[in-house]
């Protein structure tokens, strides 16, 4: 399988160059759905690559359920509630392991230090755990209404992947990171992700890793609380994609960083930037475009 | 300072041609003259004046601080440190045969604007407009709807204008915030345009936002029980039945400025349960804890209310984002209901700014506030 991971495609789009290179020429599928209601303003995508684009509306698709499968969205909606207290409480665990962590390392700076590491495992253990919950909100989801059985759901999902194996390759866009992810799992995309060529930007290629973590410092109050959204595709393992990492997370402050990472570890954390390309692993984007986040809070530029 | 200082040195030179001095001084230069955190005001328009003062509305300055006469001239100078980060709002008092005659400074564009003029403004270096005022052409801008409601406390009807964001959509409910002074908000602190630019960067949750105001303003915003149930009888329901508004008191919100935000505060308390959260900016809480008041027959009912709320808080089921201005003489009555917010409320925040009371305060706490009783999506967008 082929998969081309991207930064933000904005202000300066890389997708056409590596398509080009890629002597990708047929019809490209799309998955905007984490525009939301701006899904089908996919024109400037349009003008910027000479292939033809098809749109395959997940957004659009999810909406013609809730009028027409109540019952069924209904209980995908209880789910998704039930989700948000599990995450209610999983943040109260995690600003409480978090700000342990970061007090024991602002006060004694020693990442070797047992109670760091050990706040640091409450930490992974706390993120374990909601993500192990949050999981099985979903399978209990997936036996119980069988989403899949629903005969508009079926066909919903029948007419994506036939559009989709009409197409040379698929392109997955950011946006609304929690839309999209379950726009994708709940047409079921998992299964035939890998059967052409794939290119994923910002919040599509966060979508593509085991579990996707949110993240800011730059809000009215500050720093925010990291947090995991939910478990992505896990097409790219031991990797965690931070796009916008520049403009989100104040990168000086090594303090915040070190424990970020450690908490992460042993996954490898790279932001990313507009012009940033991984070619099927290898770095082929603009130098500083990505970089790897280090254990001691410090960056490496990918393709110095 | 300096180049004041130099000017005044050259004045002082003998059989020197002062006027050609002083013009080619003022030419091409904004006054204040601001470095760092210190401004030196300047006037001077050709006429003589017996004095000049500075009027400003910094309360813990002497509110009236009169210019010094460059010798021999008709050019006045004012220094003066400023906190950091600080907004002064002023206006120029020149004096002439005992009447004084007020002026906003003729060599200085930067002007805010409020029901009663403008005034000119004197920032801190220090000080920043927030990018999200400035908005960009990108962002695109939610509607504005008149409406009218038969009010049964006010036994009359009422305009309202609720702001609809960019991309509402059909089958979706959305948070409400009910404003006082609506029209003001609108105009003198460009609410619209900053609820479009903090909706489309994600940082406030997209929300209708309705916009009222006052026949009586005054009397009806100080601590008026008919106001109370005005928006809660009157006006909520009348939104739930024509708008489509999330359920529940955690997504309904009111707020205001100065006596709006008495207006606020006292519609939650009187009616407990269904505005869970208040945003109360420059309150005007003035509570006594000795004696009368001297603010007027017009404070009466809102010194009665903070004194018993004071006395005897009683559970505020809202939480609470409260700014005020650290020039403002309310400062004391808003450090000191904080305390009691934090014990009495869901929750409570509290803001203070190098700042007046004035709309522009209010305008650059909006995103402080807004982001933090209805926050966006901004965690969740990575485009």
């Amino acid at each position: 399988m082929s998969l081309t991971i991207l930064g933000p495609e904005r202000p300066e789009g890389a997708l056409p160059g590596v398509l080009q290179k890629h002597g990708v020429t047929g019809p490209l599928a799309l998955v905007s759905a984490g525009w939301r209601y701006d899904e089908a303003r996919d024109e400037p995508l349009r003008t910027a690559v000479p292939n033809e684009v098809r749109n395959l509306r997940l957004y659009d698709r999810f909406r013609i359920l809730e009028r027409e499968a109540p019952d069924l969205i209904s209980r995908y909606t209880a789910k998704q509630d039930a989700l948000r207290r599990v995450k209610h409480r999983y943040r109260m665990r995690v600003q409480a392991g978090l700000a342990s962590a970061t007090a024991l390392h602002a006060e004694y700076k020693d990442v070797s230090c047992r109670w760091f590491l050990q706040s640091i495992r409450h930490l992974q253990e706390t993120d374990e755990l909601f993500l192990a919950e949050a999981r099985a909100l979903h399978d209990r989801f997936e036996s119980e209404a069988q989403p899949g059985q629903h005969p508009l759901v079926r066909r919903a999902r029948e007419t994506v992947r036939e559009e989709l194996a009409g197409c040379a390759a698929l392109l997955i866009a950011g946006g609304h990171i929690g839309v999209l992810r379950n726009r994708c799992f709940f047409f079921d995309l998992g299964p035939v992700l890998n059967h052409q060529p794939l290119y994923a930007w910002s919040a599509g290629a966060m979508l593509l890793t085991e579990r996707v973590l949110l993240y800011h410092d730059r809000t009215a109050y500050g720093p925010g609380t990291a947090e995991f959204l939910d478990h992505g595709f896990g097409l790219l393992r031991n990797t965690v994609f931070l796009p916008h990492a520049r403009e989100r997370l104040d990168l000086d402050n090594t303090l915040n960083l070190t424990v970020l990472v450690h908490r992460l570890a042993p996954r490898r954390v790279i932001g990313l930037e507009n012009g940033a390309v991984y070619d099927n692993g290898a770095y082929t984007g603009a130098p500083g475009a990505a970089f790897a986040l280090h254990l001691d809070g410090s960056t490496h530029a990918a393709g110095a | 300072m300096q180049p004041v200082l130099d000017l005044i040195a050259a004045c002082e030179r003998p059989r020197v041609q002062r006027g050609p001095l002083i013009e080619a001084f003022v030419k091409d230069r904004v006054f204040p003259l601001v470095t760092d955190d210190h401004a030196t005001f300047f006037f001077w328009d050709g006429e003589p004046y017996d004095s000049v003062f500075l009027q400003h509305w910094v309360f813990g300055l002497p509110s009236r601080i009169e210019l010094l006469r460059i010798p021999n001239t008709n050019a006045f100078y004012l220094p003066l440190d400023l906190p950091k980060r600080a907004r002064v709002e002023y206006k120029f008092e020149l004096m002439r045969a005992g009447k004084g005659r007020w002026t906003a400074d003729p060599r200085n564009p930067r002007r805010a604007y409020d029901p009663f003029g403008s005034n000119s403004v004197c920032p801190a270096s220090s000080y920043e407009e927030p990018e999200w005022v400035k908005g960009t052409p990108d962002i695109r801008r939610g509607e504005l709807v008149q409406g009218r409601v038969h009010s049964k406390a006010w036994e009359e009807e009422r305009p309202y204008q609720m702001y609809v964001p960019y991309g509402a959509r059909a089958g979706k409910r959305y948070p409400l915030l009910i404003v006082h002074d609506g029209a003001d908000f609108l105009h003198f602190a460009q609410m619209r345009e900053c609820l479009d630019a903090l909706i489309a960067h994600h940082e406030v949750a997209p929300m209708l936002v309705c916009f009222t105001d006052g026949a009586r303003r005054n009397w009806e915003y100080a601590a008026n029980p008919q106001q109370a149930d005005f928006l809660a009888l009157d006006l909520l329901p009348h939104l739930r039945q024509n708008f489509p508004i999330l359920e529940g008191p955690e997504f309904h919100g009111i707020m205001g400025a100065s006596f709006g935000a008495v207006s606020s505060l006292f519609a939650a308390t009187r009616h407990p349960g269904v505005w869970g959260n208040l945003l109360l900016q420059s309150g005007s809480f003035a509570f006594t804890d000795i004696g009368d008041h001297e603010r007027g027959a017009l404070w009466d009912p809102i010194v009665e209310f903070v004194n018993n709320l004071r006395a005897d808080p009683p559970r505020i089921e809202s939480r609470i984002y409260q700014s005020c201005g650290t020039f403002e003489s309310l400062i004391y009555y808003n450090r000191s209901l904080f305390p009691v917010f934090q014990r009495v409320a869901d929750d409570a925040r509290f803001t203070e700014a190098p700042d007046g009371h004035n709309w522009i305060n209010w305008r650059d706490r909006l995103r402080e506030g807004l982001t933090w009783l209805f926050p966006g999506p901004l965690w969740m967008y990575y485009e």
